[in-house]
């Protein structure tokens, strides 16, 4: 039910690769495939059963959209104004091209004039403007439903259709993420002739967002759906993009982690994404199976609430982050996949002003007795840690956590819970520090502004300014230096122990010719280039 | 009999209210709602207090634990058994989705594992300390011995990923339409890891009574004058002997309908257990008292008829003459 | 253990008693494999007793530099994922599993025996009240209650030994009941009753001994349950938790395919420890059964 790294990609798009998030960027998808395969391959053929190891709920509108897994279908069901390639860059979807003001207030998009939804009528502007004010009426709706929020479509001011296929959008700030924001899959474009009329709760519980009947524009149509079971997939070959070469794909749901190794080897699934990465060295031994890791944007983290006595002083959180041997146990128990952190994984780690927080347990006594002294600090009151049992390798940080904080001295306590029970806490004040994963949570203007303290409750004026600041600066290499300022003074607050970037392990058969994203789960953002050999 | 019946079924009105306020209530002891399990803790953190309780409020989750405990009430006497909140879908339409895999599988796991227990049993308890019984008793405790999620865990690497001669997951084969004899392979795995399981306390229990039978004076006397054994064992023993093996298979009953839990993550069964522990560590409040009401009505009469059973087992067990004073 | 022979004198009964323990004793002394169970539970017990003099790692202590090792000297049965000393494990990890399963047994016993007599031998408003409370509680799908209980609570290794006392204590009241009610209706109680002999006495100096045969097999096979209860907590995740030390924790690690299949020092020595304990107290339960029988007293005596 988590959200894993969701918009990271955006970020590190931004402050890694700012060349490419150069304005009016056209891009042509090929017209050319649609004919090539069609001349070279004929009628999609065979069946790709997958899975990834997590919850999916019962939903195919951007109105329920909760977990990363809806992604996977969602991607193969529909298609957003623009997307990403697997190089993070980002490419048209149903726009071929647009354009963008010099003060990035106003995006103007040219749809794909072959896009066609899947019952053959053609999608147009009508579409985007559509689903871009039911998205503004449905605010609440998205909020209550515990939706990803859909920031770009409520900063949007106007949104009109200049012609059947140009939609041009004016933003009621600047925004330089705007393109980024909807290449998530809340931002999925509907059709208006089918949903038209439907209220937020039809959208929600009627045919269309149960999966009973769903008109997308994607590769793959909606065949069934039982929930817990299977969603079955079959090849849209009237795809505007080119028909997909695979005809059936089933996405296995509700698959133990424990078995999933097992039925990629019996070859009752040909492929598992987001493995655990231990099974890694069981795939890597079986015939006819390839397994790669790929460094991914999740992060794991010691987040602490700031706001609680025991650890507000921040040299008692770097002295955690000291006394805890992070690059041992990433590169034992995790068998090295993954990328050290010591600042957040969006974030230039090259910066030389960074503090790596190596490991040195002499060095976290000092600051702790250094706080005690000044009264910041209780060395005989216990930092409470909490961490849900649920979340796969919080166990193993937990005890060499443990451990390690033994080691050092440090009074503490690990108190496990299960999932519920571990969210429910984070929203009290029962706890001081927790074992923490995912997305990042202070990167990119519009995820950051006024939002970054999160559930750390970190306050600090100066890094609120600079995010403000960030979010209406036009000017790339402006921006990574503002970035770099943040950077800064989170390595020294470290309102988070971030402890390293996740790889994550993936499996297919090696018949399967697949684009793996760093973010697993855009894998099928061009799954139409897909091949599977009989 | 028909007197007894009738009053068993009307007792047992008040017991499943008991077990439905009991469930709610602990339900509502545990920390965490379905809003906080099914959302995304950074997104949760942003959220002000204002639109944590209007989302709350969405899901009818601001008012209190009796409150909403006689609305959920309420509906169920009109026949609504809810909204399950995490998974988006009426509960009917879970419940009786998921309650045919559970019964398919678990039926079928019972009924042979009766078979092989009450068979095993009763031939180590005839051939007591021969090689036979210490053959069968090391059968049987050795699958009690062992945990199941182990065994189970062997057997998909063995028979799946290894010999690949068996499928592992789920009711039939992706894309290969719904025949039966797929459906049958499937099973093979889940039924004997339940079957062996349940057969291996039977075996035990089955010996035990037969034992204490066989000892018994009545069944000597009519060995001595001069009644065949088999018909001894057929007509004395068994009959008496049935009395705890009665009570056995009615313990593993409410398992029948709630599902095996750990054989049906394992081997993807999309039954009852599942759906019930999802239910549960997500918090969320219709599913899972639709779960507690189907089980504990199964269970209920499940009571019922092993306690008919007790007196067809043992006549001695008059029924209506329970009320002593 | 008296015969339950109303008319023998006092000072016969005590002789008896003992002449009838005694007899117990040697027929369950003549049970080789009740010996051989009596044997292989003393020598766990040993071990855990002992388990500090015989490891040389804390068994709670985690090396990250030496982790899946297979056994070797220093390490007799290898490292696991985590980097414990496998064999210090399993030592320490006994005392858990015993405490686990005679502490649930016993808590349950208590409760499941003195509320299945009750019941089975009055009958009427109290066996209605106690059978509806068995009822409750068995209709609730164990599992789930489970889950909502180790949530409330959090899970150690208290929670584990009350919720499996929880989910075991009705099954023996059941059972209990069942030999109960057929017992009450026996020539022989009315036999007992007619000369006067008191209810609690029937109840626990005339009836319970007859239903020691039974009821030893079944605490037996509730013990065993107990500890194979504890592994199936740990895999749903809501058992002893790390680093303290049980073999159901350590079973699991199987459930991870690298483990299960390139590391099995890390958990088929535990799985073997528990496959062991409850065949050895399944063993003495039969051997309790065998010599504990008061029919076969009665005949032989």
């Amino acid at each position: 039910m988590r959200l894993r790294a969701m918009t990271l990609a955006a970020v590190a798009m931004l402050v890694f690769g700012a060349c490419s998030s150069t304005p009016a960027a056209t891009t042509k998808p090929s017209a050319a495939a649609t004919a090539a395969a069609t001349a070279a391959g004929g009628a999609p053929a065979g069946q790709l059963n997958f899975t990834r190891l997590s919850d999916y709920p019962t939903c195919f509108h951007p109105i329920c959209f909760q977990t990363g897994n809806q992604f996977l279908a969602f991607q193969l069901l529909f298609n957003g104004l623009v997307k990403r390639d697997q190089a993070e860059k980002i490419i048209g979807s149903l726009a071929e091209k647009w354009d963008v003001s010099a003060d990035a207030t106003t995006y103007t998009f040219h749809l794909d004039m072959h896009a066609v939804w899947h019952d053959g009528k053609p999608v147009t502007a009508e579409d985007v403007v559509y689903t871009v004010t039911e998205g503004q009426k449905n605010a609440q709706a998205y909020k209550d439903n515990g939706t990803y929020p859909i920031t770009a479509w409520l900063n949007t001011k106007t949104v009109e259709a200049v012609d059947a296929n140009t939609v041009k959008f004016t933003l009621s700030a600047p925004s330089a993420v705007f393109l980024d924001q909807i290449t998530d899959p809340a931002y999925m474009i509907m059709p208006k002739h089918v949903l038209s009329g439907q209220t937020a709760d039809q959208l929600k519980t009627g045919d269309f967002g149960t999966g009973k009947k769903v008109v997308g524009s994607g590769p793959y149509k909606l065949v069934s759906y039982a929930p817990d079971q299977v969603i079955e997939f079959a090849a849209n070959t009237d795809y505007f993009k080119g028909s997909p070469k695979i005809a059936k794909i089933f996405y296995r749901l509700k698959v133990s982690p424990d078995t999933a190794a097992a039925q990629l080897q019996s070859g009752e699934l040909g492929m598992v994404l987001d493995l655990k990465p231990s099974d890694f060295d069981v795939l890597a031994k079986a015939k006819g199976i390839k397994v790669l890791q790929t460094p991914g944007l999740g992060q794991e983290s010691i987040q602490f609430l700031t706001t609680q006595p025991q650890v507000s002083d921040a040299r008692v959180r770097q002295a955690i982050y000291y006394a805890f041997d992070r690059k041992t146990l990433l590169a034992t128990v995790f068998k090295g996949a993954g990328r050290l952190l010591w600042i957040d994984a969006g974030f230039d780690p090259n910066d030389p002003k960074l503090d790596k927080y190596d490991f040195n347990q002499a060095k976290a006594k000092d600051l702790l007795a250094a706080a005690a002294k000044d009264g910041k600090y209780d060395a005989t009151k216990p930092i409470r840690i909490i961490y849900s049992t649920e979340e796969p390798g919080w166990p193993e940080i937990a005890a060499a956590l443990d451990s390690d904080l033994k080691k050092a001295g440090i009074v503490h306590e690990m108190i496990p819970l299960d999932g519920a029970a571990w969210e429910a806490k984070l929203g009290t004040k029962d706890w001081d520090a927790t074992v923490q994963c995912c997305g990042s949570p202070g990167l990119g203007p519009f995820k950051a502004i006024g939002l970054f303290p999160g559930g750390t409750k970190y306050d600090n004026k100066e890094m609120n300014d600079l995010f403000t600041k960030v979010g209406t600066t036009g000017d790339a290499a402006a921006r990574t230096a503002i970035y770099g300022q943040i950077g800064q003074i989170l390595n020294q607050n470290v309102p988070y122990n971030w402890l390293w970037a996740v790889a994550h392990t993936d499996a297919y058969t090696d018949k399967l010719t697949p684009q793996i994203y760093p973010n697993a789960r855009e894998s099928f953002a061009q799954v139409e280039q897909w091949t599977l050999n009989p | 009999m028909g007197t007894y019946v009738a009053r068993r079924i009307l007792i047992s009105i008040p017991v499943l209210f008991g077990i439905t306020i009991l469930a709610f209530g602990a339900l509502s002891l545990a920390p965490g709602d379905p809003l906080t399990s099914r959302m995304d803790p950074e997104l949760l953190s942003r959220m002000t207090a204002e639109e944590i309780a209007s989302a709350r409020h969405a899901l009818g989750l601001d008012q209190s634990a009796p409150v909403r405990y006689l609305l959920w009430l309420g509906g169920l006497l009109r026949g609504d058994f809810g909204y399950s909140v995490v998974n988006q879908r009426l509960v009917v339409d879970e419940l009786s989705a998921r309650l045919p895999p559970t019964l398919l599988l678990m039926t079928t796991a019972l009924l042979v594992g009766v078979f092989l227990g009450v068979a095993f049993g009763i031939l180590a308890a005839i051939r007591q300390y021969s090689w036979l019984d210490y053959a069968l008793t090391a059968f049987s405790t050795s699958f009690i011995a062992i945990p199941g999620f182990v065994v189970g865990l062997v057997m998909i690497y063995l028979f799946g990923a290894a010999l690949k001669i068996l499928p592992t997951t789920g009711m039939f084969t992706l894309g290969k339409g719904n025949s039966l004899d797929d459906l049958a392979a499937h099973m093979v795995m889940p039924v004997s890891l339940l079957a062996v399981g349940l057969s291996a306390q039977l075996t035990r229990y089955t010996r035990a009574a037969m034992l204490e039978v066989l000892s018994a004076d009545y069944v000597t006397t009519a060995r001595s004058k001069g009644l065949r054994s088999r018909i001894v064992l057929l007509r004395h023993a068994f009959r008496n002997a049935l009395i705890p093996i009665v009570t056995v298979i009615g313990l593993t009953l409410p398992d029948l309908v709630a599902g095996a839990v750990i054989t049906e993550s394992l081997f993807g069964w999309p039954g009852m257990g599942q759906m019930a522990v999802k239910a549960a560590s997500s918090r969320d409040p219709a599913l899972l008292m639709g779960v507690i009401i189907v089980v504990a009505s199964a269970v209920l009469i499940s009571n019922l008829v092993v306690d008919v059973l007790y007196g067809v087992a043992d006549p001695r067990v008059r029924l209506g003459a329970r009320a002593r004073a | 253990m008296t015969t339950g022979d109303p008319a023998w004198a006092s000072s016969q009964v005590v002789q008896e008693h003992d002449t009838l323990f005694r007899l117990a004793l040697r027929r369950f002394v003549r049970h080789r494999l009740a010996i051989i169970g009596v044997a292989i539970l003393a020598a766990i017990a040993a071990l855990a007793v002992l388990a500090p003099f015989l490891t040389p790692f804390s068994a709670e202590d985690l090396d990250l530099l030496s982790i899946r090792l297979p056994p070797s000297s220093t390490h007799p049965l290898g490292t696991d994922p985590l980097g414990f000393d496998v064999w210090s494990r399993v030592l320490f990890g006994a005392r858990t599993s015993l405490v686990v399963g005679f502490g649930a047994v016993a808590i349950s016993l208590m409760i499941g025996t003195l509320l299945g007599v009750t019941a089975g031998f009055y009958g009427g408003w109290i066996d209605q009240v106690i059978g509806r409370l068995t009822d409750t509680i068995l209709s609730l799908p164990a599992l789930l209650l489970v889950i909502v209980f180790v949530s409330i609570v959090g899970p150690s290794l208290q929670s584990v030994i009350v919720v499996i006392a929880l989910l075991t204590w009705p099954g023996i009241a059941r059972l209990v009941r069942g030999q109960y009610l057929a017992l009450r209706e026996s020539e022989f109680v009315t036999a007992v009753r007619v000369v006067g002999v008191t209810d609690g006495a029937i109840i626990f100096r005339h009836l319970l001994p007859n239903i020691l045969g039974p009821l030893s097999v079944a605490a037996t096979f509730y013990t065993a349950q107990a500890i194979l209860l504890e592994a199936a907590l740990s895999f749903l995740g809501l058992g002893v938790k790390p680093p303290t030390p049980s073999w159901g924790n350590m079973v699991n690690q199987a459930q991870n395919a690298a483990t299960l299949q390139l590391l099995p020092w890390t958990w088929v020595p535990p799985a073997l420890a528990i496959a062991s304990i409850v065949l050895a107290i399944n063993f003495i339960g039969d051997g309790l059964r065998d010599a504990l029988d008061p029919r076969s007293n009665v005949r032989r005596g």
